[in-house]
């Protein structure tokens, strides 16, 4: 029987030490990491036919547009519904992303992710006692743009791969400044755009980028995340500027 | 001092980024090309030390133009890297290769310039010995200072091209990806052109 060979690195909580186990799985055509993954869960053995407890995983949507199951698959960053087996060099070597906290496995907790999006307040605040009607039109170029920024799927990859997103860091990443321009590009949006520039000028925000631009390589759905940060740069300057000269 | 650059983030790297460009990369331009009269043999070389050091305002002008800004972009350079855990080698993407250079020739770039100054403007000042060709060719019989000076020449080239490609973008003027790749050819060449007259003039003092 032909079978495909997994490494996958496993930690009980954040708090105890990783460790390394393999596995063997029944190859299938067609198959992925995530159909493998079930395998393993289903007969949880390793590849000496030790016993051992299943694997934990996230995963949901099974097409790349969630971003849940985000994890290092083979040394890269990538979303492992979409990471077929048949294009990947065995053993599979599997282990959680390195920027998030671990809850177990393969498992991590992107919280700071959903922090980032609240402090830059990236959403389109439309509640009040009355009704608001019809916002203003957004004309077809702008649509654009903010199609292709409206991808994300908060899976992080563009953050694992930044070397200035980490633990000593207060960085709040590609992902969320992208989110800033979406949301100031809106014409209801930006509304609030100068509180969104004052936030990300401040701790944690725009200036953090070093441009090493790795984002842009990695991001599953393409979103053009050096333009996004290149932008907002321009727009933090010349908002500066305006207050400075108008003080 | 981490919670006040905090607060001051985005001030600090506006000036740190702009000084990197004016007044410190003027000034290399200019010593690169002080530099080269050495080419000319050392009594055009030795006339022009002259005229500089008898310039109107001189320890005001380097004070103020040089010394000052070089400690700010240095000192701020320093604690910026703290923000640095470096995956080039993972992701090995030019653009990342780019980001890490930038950082380790920064660091070159300081030790050498320390050196730098001390060797040829504070020494001399303290003791009184003459700034001039044989002071210079003369510590260039040393090898290991001779090839210091190559190291930190590289160095400060490299990481004053690639900032310029960086200040580019950090300002908002290079935005997209096309106008980011022709900036990174003018950067380059720049570049290269800076290094082959600082190498150049390496050369004629040894
Ligand atoms: S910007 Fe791209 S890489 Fe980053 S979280 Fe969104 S989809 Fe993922």
């Amino acid at each position: 029987m032909k079978t495909v060979r997994f490494k996958i690195k496993r930690q009980q909580s954040l708090d105890t030490a990783p460790y390394w186990e393999e596995f063997e799985v029944p190859y299938r055509p067609g198959m992925n990491v995530i159909t493998a993954l079930y395998d393993i869960a289903k007969n949880p053995k390793t590849a000496d036919g030790k016993a051992t407890s299943a694997v934990a995983w996230d995963a949901n949507c099974l097409e790349e547009v969630c971003g849940a199951c985000t994890m290092i698959v083979n040394g890269k960053v990538r979303q492992s519904c979409s990471a077929l087996v048949d294009a990947l060099q065995q053993p599979i070597c599997l282990e959680p992303m390195t920027k998030f906290p671990v809850v177990r496995d393969l498992r991590v907790n992107r919280k700071r992710m959903f922090d980032a999006l609240k402090r830059v307040k990236a959403w389109i605040p439309i509640d009040g006692t009355y009704d608001l009607g019809e916002g203003p039109k957004l004309s077809p170029q702008d649509q654009h743009i903010g199609y292709a920024l409206s991808k994300c799927m908060t899976c992080g990859c563009c953050l694992e791969v930044c070397p200035q997103y980490h633990d000593r860091s207060p960085f709040v990443g590609a992902a969320a400044l992208s989110q800033v321009r979406l949301f100031n590009l809106h014409p209801t949006g930006k509304m609030q755009e100068e509180e969104r520039l004052e936030t990300i000028m401040g701790e944690g925000g725009i200036e953090d980028c070093g441009n090493a631009q790795n984002c842009v390589r990695v991001c599953p759905k393409d979103i053009p995340l050096t333009t996004s940060i290149a932008d907002l740069n321009r727009k933090t300057t010349a908002y500066a500027l305006k207050k400075f000269f108008r003080s | 001092m981490k919670k006040w650059v905090q607060e001051h983030h985005f001030l600090i790297r506006k000036i740190h980024s702009l000084l990197g460009v004016v007044p410190m990369g003027v000034f290399l331009m200019e010593h690169l090309i002080t530099n080269s009269f050495g080419k000319f043999g050392p009594e055009v070389y030795n006339e022009k030390i002259e005229w500089i050091q008898g310039l109107p305002y001189l320890l005001a002008m380097e004070i103020g133009i040089i010394f000052l800004p070089i400690l700010f972009h240095a000192l701020f350079g320093v604690v910026f890297l703290w923000a640095w855990k470096d995956n080039s080698l993972q992701y090995s993407y030019s653009r990342n290769w780019r980001y890490t250079f930038q950082r380790v020739t920064g660091v070159i770039a300081l030790f050498f310039i320390g050196y730098h100054v001390w060797k040829f403007r504070i020494e001399t000042a303290l003791t009184g010995i003459p700034v001039n060709f044989d002071l210079v060719a003369g510590a260039f019989q040393n090898p290991l200072v001779f090839y210091f000076y190559f190291l930190g020449m590289v160095s400060i080239v490299y990481h004053f091209t690639n900032g310029v490609w960086s200040f580019l973008v950090h300002w908002g003027i290079t935005v997209g990806p096309r106008a980011q790749q022709i900036s990174t050819y003018v950067c380059a060449a720049l570049g290269l052109g800076l290094l082959y007259i600082g190498l150049d003039a390496l050369w004629a003092f040894v």
